[in-house]
């Protein structure tokens, strides 16, 4: 429910008469829409909001038109949206006439795209933002050669409108000030500082030789077995498999190649219908503050050993860790395993490989200056050279004359050459023309940003990271501004490794996937979650984005696609047969298959659900917020959620049922509710069901692949329902299709999701004018998402303040 | 001798508690012991439990968290600014000359420690940093290099500061706000860095105390929670710092290591009345009630100057949700204690139409020797805490 916060100064038409120019016959056609808005409202709205009754405390007879009151503006354009998704008049009122409603619509987006335009100027959030904490973690590494985790020093960057890219909520607290110089610190001196030579040293771990080997290679206390040739890995565990006699000498990468197959322990043991996996993990597994990354996921073949490579950044001190994956403990106790189990004949430790890193850092910071015998000149060009790239733009000796000083001031005080370079780098890296992107693009009168700045936005957008060589060399030629360069940088960008940066940024923004590990899933309900799984969900949407961007297919697939990106483990969990492999592919559906889409894929159900159960009403917000573009303001203050009872007295259907029949409720419910409930028959961890799945100690859990589990089948669920606006759909099937009967919004809903995070702002109604037009002139109906990308790269918006 | 300084222990837990264990039915000091308050009636005269109190408009669930020590309204909405937190409204008008002026801290993450700007100031989480930051004393060159990082740090910030007054200077009126939040940092990092500067060459306290080992397991927030509070306690009798915050997170995964618990605390706290759930999440809550009873027993057992350390500091504990199962942010837990007030009693207001939890917020202020009678959404002192005689 919307807080109507009234402030009746001016008349309802002031809203429509303000955003126009004096010319007197633009005046007087604007006069004409402004006319036939008025007569709509008083037509079909002002009896409910009007002089006489409120409903919903609103008014919009005397409503003002005062377009700097943010809530002015948020009133009329929740009217807007009311009306314009027929959502009023309510139903039981005599519907508009359709073209009445279109010319209503039309005239108030353009009110209110003529209002943000004229005062955009002097509304926050344009201004410069700060880089986010892995742009941050890029733009360092790009200008020091380093591949240092920066980010991990920083605080965690504030969300708006859901992107971690918005600069309101990029605050600056003193903590972050620290951390920035923390960083730098960190990030100069390894850059500054020659790596030792380590020379390249390879071993080999034979686990069959009887010696005891893998007793002083695993963990003292480790459970597994051992046969003839191999050591035997029976259940996933965090600890034992971790290689203790292996300690990384220096930060750098190494090779690890593992010999293995599945084999089976115990008497009468089968095989599995998924092959066994090993799953490698890097890190320090033993010191109190662990940390562990994914190195990767290989399935092995029965009784027929192969070798598995791997190449990984390892810490200094750090380690790989070996074991089966995806299977829970079942008994601690070898002999009384009965199942396949992985079993590992030996592996090969090399490194650290030779990268050339430390070379490649040497020659950016130093630029063949001799660190040793370097003089305050030296220094100073070399200043000069990284401020420039470091500014991301032309840079004068006199821009920087204030932060050489205090490079000139620690020679003066007798420092060598490389502790005073070190401290006029830092103060380089903790200056605002670095650390703030945005910073000159409104100040050329024309509210255009200027080449350079349109160059940082660009290549922040697709790789999360500075402009390269060849953007900056458009920037100086003045292309930039020519949107059919833009579009040729935007092919070119699209095209580079780096652009998995938006890939991978975009979506755990847009679709959350980066809450994918915010809730565990209970073991008993869910014992069928494990890493792969979770691995494989992820990657499924990443590779469907990447495919849609690369093929340049339709937005539309993110509704319904009659494909799906998946691996061997993910086909198992959707129950689609044929799949095998850890590879993620292109897989055609089968006929009445209920997936297809974003809205089916199990990262995004599972990220919508707490790890037991699903709630109708979070995903139902989630979806109109993300997909359909409509976000939902949280329940008045007052009204508590509804009491959630599992106990099976009332189902959630019922009391939702209850809550639609209150008026104040039903506004926003009867949105809400369908699309959660279309989405019920899909589990917390994305799995299909058609009962909900329950514990209850009176009955024997089922039986699943030949194991008992602990649940049974609860109450069945009903996925169907009606739309706010009287369509009723039976299942998530019917409910996509309805969707699909209006592609424009969900079209224009990615296109906005796509601006906030390229401007790193939030989007006023010139912006979605603007979106309108460009979805407007997109290839008819198809909604191709790289075409869409490019021309909101190519637009006016994008270049503006 | 002057009276021991007062002092201010702020504590957020993110997943509530489940009320029928927790609130009496009985108001006033005779309330009935319920199953939770049971766990610390060995400290029932030294802390207050409050039910009926929110802070008003504060709504969104989870992300009520924010304004926990603020009292921000609507946390949650799209154009939500946050405001000083109570911690660093004391800071600011106390200005403690100790060697940190606050800890924020947290099991896990997240802050309940916001600027006056409404800039969240990141916690820290680790027990075993903290406490070197507080007592030990690196080597020589770490001594060293640090004197060189302070010294240079200020001559960086000097410069940075000047030239993003040029910047700022250039910019439209709309377009500064980002920049004003970066020079307010910058000159809040270059005070500290002076005032780290003069502390730097002073030796550190000497506790009787090894250094904790962290607690490396996420969800064990009750665990993690106890070697924050030793840690507090360490903090005050040394007089380090008066003013702390704990953020306690719940929310994250993994399973909290207590023997019966099965399920995440997170999904424990929407049990849905569930009475296996319940009794799940009933271990959790009781862990957390001794972890409580552990904080009064470690304040209250400390001495200074005849009388305890309690005595002085202002405790405020409990959780922005009231229950989390429907995410309702109204009824919060919320317990008061120490800090020069009469405790031993429940405070009993309406529950379906909330008291403003903030007037306890402007209680404390008071008896911090702050005079103000506004603080957030509160308007006057908190009806039925009267303050001690001391002074």
């Amino acid at each position: 429910m919307v807080r109507w916060c009234l402030v009746a100064m001016l008349p309802m038409f002031a809203v429509l008469s303000i955003g126009h120019s004096i010319d007197a016959a633009e005046s007087a056609a604007a006069g004409d829409v402004a006319a036939e808005l008025q007569s709509f409202l008083r037509q079909h709205c002002v009896a409910c909001h009007g002089a006489d009754v409120q409903e919903s405390d609103l008014r919009l007879d005397t409503l003002s038109g005062d377009p700097l009151n943010p809530d002015v503006e948020e009133i009329w354009t929740n009217v807007l949206a009311r009306i314009a998704h027929g959502e009023m008049p309510p139903r039981g009122e005599p519907r508009p006439e359709a073209r009445s409603l279109e010319q209503a619509v039309a005239a108030l987006q353009r009110s209110l795209a003529d209002a943000a335009r004229r005062t955009a100027h002097l509304k926050p959030g344009r201004g410069p933002r700060r880089l986010n904490r892995v742009e941050y973690e890029n733009s360092v590494n790009a200008l020091l050669g380093t591949d240092l985790p920066l980010a991990s020093m920083l605080p965690e960057d504030g969300l708006a409108d859901g992107f971690d890219k918005v600069g309101r909520a990029l605050n600056i607290s003193p903590v972050q000030v620290e951390r920035y110089m923390e960083a730098a610190d960190v990030a100069l001196t390894e850059a500054m500082t020659a790596r030792p030579k380590v020379p390249l040293t390879a071993r080999r771990y034979n686990l069959w030789d009887d010696s005891g080997i893998a007793r002083r290679t695993f963990t003292k206390n480790g459970v597994w077995a051992e046969n003839d040739d191999a050591v035997l890995a029976f259940y996933t565990n965090d600890k034992f498999f971790n290689v203790v006699t292996f300690n990384a000498p220096v930060r750098g990468k190494y090779r690890i190649r593992v010999s293995a197959y599945g084999t089976l322990m115990g008497e009468g043991a089968k095989r599995s219908q998924s092959p066994v996996q090993l799953a490698i993990h890097g890190g320090a597994f033993r010191t109190t503050n662990r940390v562990s990354h994914l190195v990767g996921f290989f399935s092995t073949k029965w009784e027929e050993p192969q070798v598995f490579e791997a190449v990984d950044l390892l810490e200094a001190g750090h380690s790989f860790k070996l074991t089966i994956a995806g299977r829970p403990p079942y008994t601690f106790y070898a002999d009384q395993f009965v199942g396949p189990a992985l079993a590992i004949e030996w592996f090969e430790i090399e490194g650290p490989l030779e990268d050339g890193l430390s070379e490649r850092q040497q020659a950016l910071v130093y630029d063949g200056v001799d660190p040793r015998q370097g003089t305050p000149g030296d220094a100073r060009r070399l200043l000069h050279q990284f401020a420039e790239r470091a500014f991301r733009r032309p840079t004068t000796v006199a821009d920087i004359a204030r932060y050489q000083a205090v490079m000139d001031a620690q020679f003066a005080a007798g420092a060598t050459f490389q502790a005073a370079l070190k401290v006029g780098m830092k103060t380089i890296l903790c200056a605002p023309e670095f650390l703030f992107v945005d910073r000159d693009a409104a100040n050329d009168g024309l509210g255009q940003a200027d080449d350079y700045a349109i160059a940082s936005r660009l290549s922040y957008f697709f790789w999360s990271a500075p402009p390269d060589a060849e953007l900056l060399a458009a920037a100086k030629s003045g292309r930039l501004k020519n949107a059919d360069e833009r579009r040729s940088q935007v092919e070119r960008m699209l095209a580079d490794g780096r652009a998995s940066f938006f890939t991978r940024h975009f979506l755990d923004h847009w679709l959350d996937l980066k809450k994918i590990d915010f809730t565990t899933p209970d073991k008993e309900l869910y014992p069928e979650f494990d890493e792969p799984l979770r691995d494989a969900m992820v990657r499924e949407t990443r590779a469907f984005f990447d495919d849609l961007v690369q093929s340049d297919g339709s937005v539309l697939n993110f509704i319904d696609s009659d494909y799906a990106m998946l691996n061997e483990r993910l086909a198992r969990h959707y129950g689609i047969e044929g799949v095998r492999g850890d590879d993620i592919r292109k897989v055609s559906l089968p006929p009445g298959c209920v997936r297809g889409g974003v809205l089916t894929q199990a990262s995004v159900l599972k990220v919508t659900a707490d790890g037991t159960v699903t709630s109708p009403v979070l995903r139902g917000v989630w979806l109109l917020d993300r997909v359909l573009g409509r976000p939902v303001p949280p329940p008045p203050p007052g009204v508590p959620g509804v009491e959630p009872d599992i106990r099976g007295a009332t189902t959630i259907r019922e009391q939702l049922a209850k809550h639609r029949q209150s008026e104040s409720c039903a506004g926003c419910h009867s949105r809400i509710d369908p699309p959660g409930f279309a989405l019920e028959s899909f589990d917390p961890i994305g799995g299909a069901r058609e009962t909900y799945r329950v514990v209850d100690p009176q009955k024997p859990g089922l039986m699943v692949d030949g194991k008992r589990v602990k649940y049974s089948h609860g109450r069945a669920v009903e996925a169907g329902d009606e739309m706010s606006d009287g369509r009723t759909f039976a299942d998530v099937r019917e409910f996509r299709r309805l969707l699909l009967a209006e592609p424009r919004p969900i079209a224009e809903n990615v296109a906005a999701k796509l601006l906030t995070y390229a401007l790193g702002r939030e989007l006023d109604a010139a912006d979605h004018e603007e979106i309108r037009e460009i979805v407007e002139r997109l290839e008819p109906r198809s909604y191709r998402l790289r075409s869409m990308i490019k021309e909101l790269a190519a637009g006016d918006v994008f270049v503006g303040r | 001798m002057s009276a021991p300084p007062r002092r201010f222990l702020g504590i957020c837990h993110s997943l509530g508690f489940y009320a029928p264990n927790l609130f009496p039915v009985k108001a006033g000091r005779d309330y009935e012991l319920t199953p939770y308050l049971k766990l610390i009636e060995r400290h029932r005269e030294r802390f207050t439990i409050c039910s009926g109190v929110s802070h008003p408009e504060v709504d969104g669930g989870h992300f009520s968290e924010a304004s926990f020590l603020t009292t921000a309204p609507h946390p949650k909405s799209s154009s939500f600014k946050n405001t000083i937190s109570l911690d660093q409204y004391i800071v600011e008008r106390t200005a403690p000359a100790t060697r940190f002026p606050f800890l924020a801290l947290a099991t896990a993450r997240g802050t309940m420690s916001w600027t006056s700007g409404g800039v969240p100031i990141p916690s820290e989480n680790s027990p075993s940093a903290v406490f070197k930051k507080l007592f030990v004393e690196g080597t020589p060159e770490e001594a060293a290099e640090q004197v060189h990082k302070l010294d240079t740090g200020r001559s960086v910030l000097d410069a940075v500061l000047e030239q993003t007054r040029r910047m700022h200077k250039s910019l439209d009126a709309g377009d500064r706000d980002k920049l004003d939040q970066y020079m307010t940092a910058v000159r809040d990092v270059e005070g500290r860095l002076q005032s780290a500067q003069a502390w730097v060459k002073r030796s550190k306290p000497k506790v009787d105390a090894p250094i904790p080992a962290d607690n490396p397991i996420e969800a064990d927030v009750t665990g993690r929670g106890r070697l924050l509070f030793d840690l507090v306690q360490l903090a005050f009798s040394t007089d380090s710092t008066r003013v702390v915050t704990i953020s306690m997170d719940a929310a994250g995964p993994g399973l909290h290591p207590l023997p019966g618990v099965k399920t995440g605390h997170h999904n424990l706290s929407h049990h849905g009345l569930d009475d296996a759930k319940l009794a799940e999440l009933r271990l959790i809550e009781e862990a957390q009630m001794h972890m409580y009873g552990h904080l009064l027993d470690k304040l209250h057992g400390a001495t200074e100057q005849g009388g305890t350390l309690l005595d002085r500091t202002a405790v405020v504990f409990g959780s922005n949700l009231g229950n989390a199962s429907s995410h309702d942010t109204r009824n919060m837990p919320i317990f008061l204690a120490g800090g020069g007030f009469r405790h031993g009693q429940h405070l009993s207001f309406d529950r379906t139409n909330n008291y403003p939890l903030a007037n306890a917020y402007v209680s404390i202020l008071q008896r911090m020797g702050i005079e103000t009678d506004r603080f957030g959404s509160a308007s006057a002192t908190m009806r039925g805490l009267e303050p001690t005689t001391d002074t």
